[in-house]
């Protein structure tokens, strides 16, 4: 059987949830936040004078990059 | 070049969380964002602000990046429609494939039109503004854009107006699913 406990995919790092502690890096140099994997989107922009307008499914991350070695 | 010189002249600020100063919960801390000198990023979750910068400032080595997409329900269709959206805390310098300009953060739209045909807008601010506390975090890059988020409720919004220089504005919603 299978229990959905939560109707929301939950933010994540590379190799796990949010939790205080938890590793950031997905490369080296590299942090990554998958803040929102999965969303319902709905667009409304107008672009020289032409509406883009459409509903479908969204993505939202940050992503941070330094050249020296994180500690 | 000394780039400590080239770039003193410029007005670039950067509210954010404290998220570099792990042992204390404020909701924001200004600082210079383009700086000459070492830069320190964070590589691990102090337990609040999960969007909040990362970097402490921005100097020609780091990028700090918040990226959006979307994309239409009808592609199956048809219908190609999307759109990329991302607010950058770097430079060129950080970032090599970041059009040239050192002394000024971009802010980049694009995407398709319900056919397919590709457009794109490429804007520089000179001052960007993150606020983040314990879930909640906001972004404004100059006058041009905006966003806004909770992690906690799930719900994320945009706005742009870039009328008047490049014939775009808009806006979006993220309304988290699973």
């Amino acid at each position: 059987m299978l229990t959905l406990l939560s109707q929301r995919a939950p933010p994540h790092f590379s190799c796990g949830l949010v939790e205080p502690g938890a590793s950031e890096v997905i490369l080296p140099h590299v942090g990554w936040v998958n803040t929102v994997p999965d969303a319902r989107a709905t667009v409304d922009i107008e672009i020289n004078g032409t509406a883009l307008s459409f509903s479908g499914t969204g993505y939202h991350d940050k992503v941070r990059d330094t050249r020296i070695r994180p500690s | 070049m000394n780039m400590h010189s080239s770039l003193s002249s410029i007005s670039l600020g950067l509210l954010a969380s404290a998220a570099l100063v792990p042992a204390i919960t404020v909701s924001q801390v200004k600082y210079p964002i383009i700086e000459d000198g070492p830069s320190s990023a964070q590589f691990t979750y102090p337990g609040y602000g999960l969007d909040g910068p990362r970097v402490d400032h921005v100097n020609s080595t780091v990028f700090d990046w918040w990226y959006f997409d979307m994309i239409s329900d009808n592609v199956a269709e048809g219908d190609l429609s999307s759109v990329v959206a991302v607010f950058h805390d770097g430079t060129s310098g950080g970032f090599q494939t970041l059009l040239d300009s050192p002394n000024k953060i971009p802010m980049t739209l694009g995407g398709t039109f319900p056919n397919g045909t590709i457009w794109r807008t490429y804007s520089f601010v000179s001052e960007a503004v993150v606020v983040a506390d314990e879930t909640h975090s906001q972004g404004s890059w100059g006058d041009i854009g905006h966003w806004a988020g909770d992690v906690e409720t799930g719900h994320w919004a945009a706005s742009f107006d870039l009328l008047e220089t490049h014939g775009v504005r808009g806006t979006f919603r993220l309304e988290q699913v699973g």
